[in-house]
């Protein structure tokens, strides 16, 4: 337990000390007209009551986007997040965490939910692509996935464990490409914070950790025939006292002003 | 000293904390993989992130040791102005989350770090080696000294020192030979929580030394990427860090602590 | 070899300015009530407390001059200081604690643990050697500290109460090895204490501090017989009275105590309590001084009783208990009291 905190934890600072570019503000003043425009299609409010949601770390600020748009479109709603590694939240529904929905970056955890009964048929909501991370202007000039077995460039890799490092090494290993990494992260937030602060040159995260790191670094688009695309379930927890609410939030998500924020950050549609 | 019985009313409170202690503790080795253990634990792995734990950590006490007994002297020995704000600034790592520590050790020893660019100068990198581990755990861990022999220090009798000196001792030597033995109590315990600290420090680490297995990935990350995939392989890891551990304090414990009762 | 200081510190409430000195092999005994500063006087001359004013000499070489801005760190100086409780390091033999001055020097451990071994035979403690501070008596204790100051031969030794953390059993012990020791040593010697009984046994000398000040100093038998201070004459038991020396007696203020002396202009005078005659009524006579007082306490003493009284000069008298049988007095009971002229001793201030 105090293991999942402390990522929780570490996101959050390390988001705001990281990422320069967080502002939510900026896109929740327009919220309202689109939020009541996509909520209209579920006629009688569902999205009503307390609805905790467990998430990717990498969805919290597309999540928070949607949260804002959500709550001003519907009045009785209260979305509570929890933002986590996919393993963490996994192993959190395993043992009773009270929660409606959940989340995550890669389908194998999800998987295990499912095998083990506690969710509903899981339906991918977004995809991401890996994207190559470096200082801001590129000044060590990386090019491809080649470049990862330069031996003048501090590799950083997360760790196979985290969807985004098993992604990343797949893609390395479909290039030929052997990359000897100074650490193994275990969130994309690290990875960014060792790039920014200069003590890695180059890294593999999702597209929308480059978008959300704004000019605190630049990222160098991986081709989509050398790419792995990562494909995010998101499924109502079986245990959940609020299925109406929960059902309706994955509803938005996958077609609403959820999926709409989502988009804005740049992950891509299902 | 004598067997004395508590009051009932102490007892009740005793025995609820001690039950905090033992149910996760009794909930952990519930679920040991006995069958499996022994090929989890001898795993080369595993042996690499326990003799890096062990490496990092007694380093840490060391460097604790050299720079925190000189500090917890002189807050407990001299005044200046300030002192309570920096009384107070050396506790800061205890309440600080470590995560926050390892952030900040990064903002200031990275390379883009003012402190991380002045080192570089000497050739010093300090992310992501086993260097950084070292102080990123020391900078978790030392307030545990620190307070300890200021506490220490506090409660000694100024005058041993000062028939020392009258008896000819120098004030280095009376430091060595009188202050420090008299000390030797808080000093021992001091580094023992120290230690103990180091040992289980994680969230400073990963984040300022990273996580690279033999490099800097210590037990307590080892046991977090094991979470991540593998959680009998995580209890095997924990079982090891927690052996290991409580052999070393108990024996610390008769060793310097006089075990008394 | 002598010591020559003017002691002037400044702590808290404590104003001390003092002289003191003290020649080759004698021992003055530094007397006082407690707060006087008689502690804080050894520490300065230890070099534990810095002076503000004054200069400390031994045997002609400066080892403090504030105007001269000299200063020597304790460590430096030929001086040891034995702690009132002994101060012994508790994680250290007896043994160890010995030879702690001579490895501070740079002695040999092995000699100076032969040397140490044989002082602790010197005061008595030959089997003690391997024992803790713990492990011994409070006199065995201050035995070790002795041995422990001695051994770097100082020219000058400082003793702060060293018989007040011992029981009044092993006191006397005590005094006798410490008096026995110090006439071995031929360094000088200030003792420190609260008891003018203490001081009588040891001491050559005696200075009498009070508030910071020296009140009185010189031979012992001249500072018993003519005290110079209320607490002096207090502690000797003594009625001291100061005031103006005329020819017909000492006048205080307007009353005056008879005497006979050639003794002129401001003076003291001291009356021993056993010269003080009480009566039931008026006494007829020839005694000079007689007044009425009342009993304010009655203090059996041993074979005497010792009555403080009121009246128009307060006085002590020591009486048999069969005179106070006698004479029916109680607390607060009316007396006659009569002095002779003869037994009051009149000296100038």
């Amino acid at each position: 337990m105090s293991w999942s905190r402390s990522t929780t934890s570490a996101a959050v600072v390390l988001g705001a000390l990281g990422a320069s570019a967080c502002g939510s503000s900026s896109t929740s003043s327009s919220s309202p007209s689109t939020g009541s425009g996509s909520s209209a299609t579920s006629t009688p409010d569902a999205l009503n009551g307390g609805v905790t949601v467990l998430a990717a770390a990498s969805l919290t600020e597309a999540f928070k986007d949607a949260k804002t748009k959500l709550e001003a479109a519907h009045s009785g709603l209260t979305l509570t997040y929890s933002f986590g590694g996919s393993q963490a939240l996994v192993t959190q529904v395993q043992n009773g965490a009270p929660a409606d929905v959940i989340a995550t970056a890669d389908t194998a955890t999800m998987q295990k939910l499912v095998d083990g009964g506690l969710v509903a048929a899981p339906s991918t909501f977004v995809r991401n692509k890996l994207e190559m991370v470096v200082a801001p202007g590129n000044p060590k000039n990386v090019q491809g996935l080649a470049d990862f077995a330069r031996t003048d460039l501090k590799v950083i890799l997360e760790d196979p464990s985290v969807p985004a490092g098993k992604y990343g090494r797949q893609a390395l290993a479909a290039q030929g490409v052997t990359a000897k990494p100074v650490s193994l992260p275990l969130d994309v937030k690290s990875e960014l914070l060792a790039v920014e602060q200069g003590n890695a040159d180059v890294g593999i995260v999702y597209v929308t950790d480059v978008s959300s790191a704004g000019s605190a670094v630049s990222g160098v688009t991986v081709p989509d025939s050398q790419n792995i695309v990562a494909k995010y379930p998101i499924a109502v927890v079986e245990a959940t006292k609020n299925h109406g609410a929960a059902q309706a939030f994955v509803d938005a998500v996958l077609h609403g002003a959820g999926q709409q924020a989502l988009l804005a950050r740049g992950f891509l549609a299902p | 000293m004598t067997g004395r019985r508590p009051p009932l009313l102490l007892l009740i409170p005793a025995a609820g904390a001690l039950a905090l202690i033992l149910v996760p503790l009794a909930g952990l080795l519930g679920h040991v993989p006995w069958t499996t253990l022994l090929t989890q634990i001898t795993s080369n792995q595993v042996g690499s992130a326990l003799l890096l734990s062990l490496e990092c950590s007694l380093l840490a006490v060391a460097v604790a040791l050299v720079l925190g007994v000189p500090l917890a002297w002189t807050l407990a020995r001299t005044s200046f102005p300030g002192k309570a704000l920096v009384r107070a600034l050396v506790t800061l790592p205890m309440v600080l989350p470590p995560v926050v520590g390892g952030v900040a050790l990064l903002l200031a020893f990275g390379a883009h770090g003012f402190a991380g660019q002045a080192l570089a100068h000497l050739g010093i990198t300090l992310p992501f080696t086993t260097a950084g581990a070292v102080v990123a755990e020391t900078f978790v861990a030392m307030p545990f000294l620190i307070i300890a022999v200021e506490a220490g220090l506090r409660q000694a009798d100024e005058r041993y020192e000062e028939a020392a000196a009258t008896l000819g001792a120098a004030p280095w030597m009376r430091f060595w030979r009188v202050t420090l033995p008299l000390i030797a109590p808080s000093l021992a315990a001091g580094a023992a929580l120290t230690w103990a600290r180091a040992l289980g420090e994680f969230g400073a680490t990963i984040t300022f030394a990273g996580n690279l297995p033999g490099t800097t990935q210590t037990m307590p990350l080892a046991v977090y990427v094991a979470l991540e995939s593998d959680t009998d392989g995580a209890i095997a890891l924990s079982l090891v860090l927690l052996v290991v551990s409580l052999g070393v304090l108990i024996g610390l414990r008769h060793r310097w602590l006089g075990a008394t009762g | 070899m002598t010591l020559e200081a003017l002691v002037g510190v400044r702590i808290g409430a404590l104003d001390l300015q003092a002289t003191v000195s003290a020649q080759p092999g004698e021992l003055v005994a530094i007397v006082g009530p407690n707060g006087a500063g008689k502690t804080t006087l050894l520490r300065a001359l230890a070099g534990l407390v810095r002076l503000h004013s004054g200069r400390v000499a031994v045997d002609g070489q400066v080892i403090e001059d504030v105007e001269g801005r000299i200063s020597t760190s304790p460590e430096r100086r030929p001086i040891a200081l034995m702690f009132q409780d002994g101060l012994l390091f508790p994680y250290l033999t007896a043994t160890q604690n010995v030879a702690f001055g001579l490895r501070a020097r740079g002695v040999p451990k092995r000699s100076a643990t032969e040397r140490a071994d044989a002082w602790l035979a010197r005061v008595g403690l030959a089997d003690r050697g391997s024992s803790r501070p713990a492990q011994l008596s409070g006199g065995e204790r201050q035995r070790v500290a002795l041995a422990r100051a001695l051994i770097t031969e100082p020219r000058l030794l400082l003793l702060d109460e060293p018989f007040a953390s011992v029981d009044a059993s092993a006191r006397v012990d005590l005094r006798h090895l410490l008096r026995d020791q110090l006439s071995l040593y031929s360094g000088m010697r200030l003792l420190v204490t609260h008891d003018p009984l203490e001081a009588m046994a040891l001491a050559d000398r005696v200075i009498v501090l009070e508030q910071g000040r020296v009140a009185q100093s010189g031979l012992i038998t001249e500072v018993t017989a003519r005290p110079r201070s209320p607490w002096v004459a207090t502690m000797l038991g003594l009625n001291l009275f100061r005031g103006v020396a005329t020819a017909t007696g000492l006048d205080m203020a307007g009353t005056t105590i008879a005497a006979l002396s050639d003794v002129r202009g401001q003076a003291f005078a001291v009356v021993h309590p056993r010269a003080i005659a009480l009566h039931r009524s008026r006494p007829e006579g020839s005694p000079r001084n007689v007044w009425r007082g009342e009993a304010e306490s009655l203090d059996r003493d041993r074979d005497r009783v010792r009555v403080s009284i009121a009246g128009p000069i307060p006085v002590v008298a020591e009486v048999t208990p069969a005179a106070v049988a006698e004479l029916g007095l109680g607390v607060g009971g009316a007396v006659w009291v009569s002095v002779k002229a003869t037994e009051v001793q009149v000296y100038a201030e």
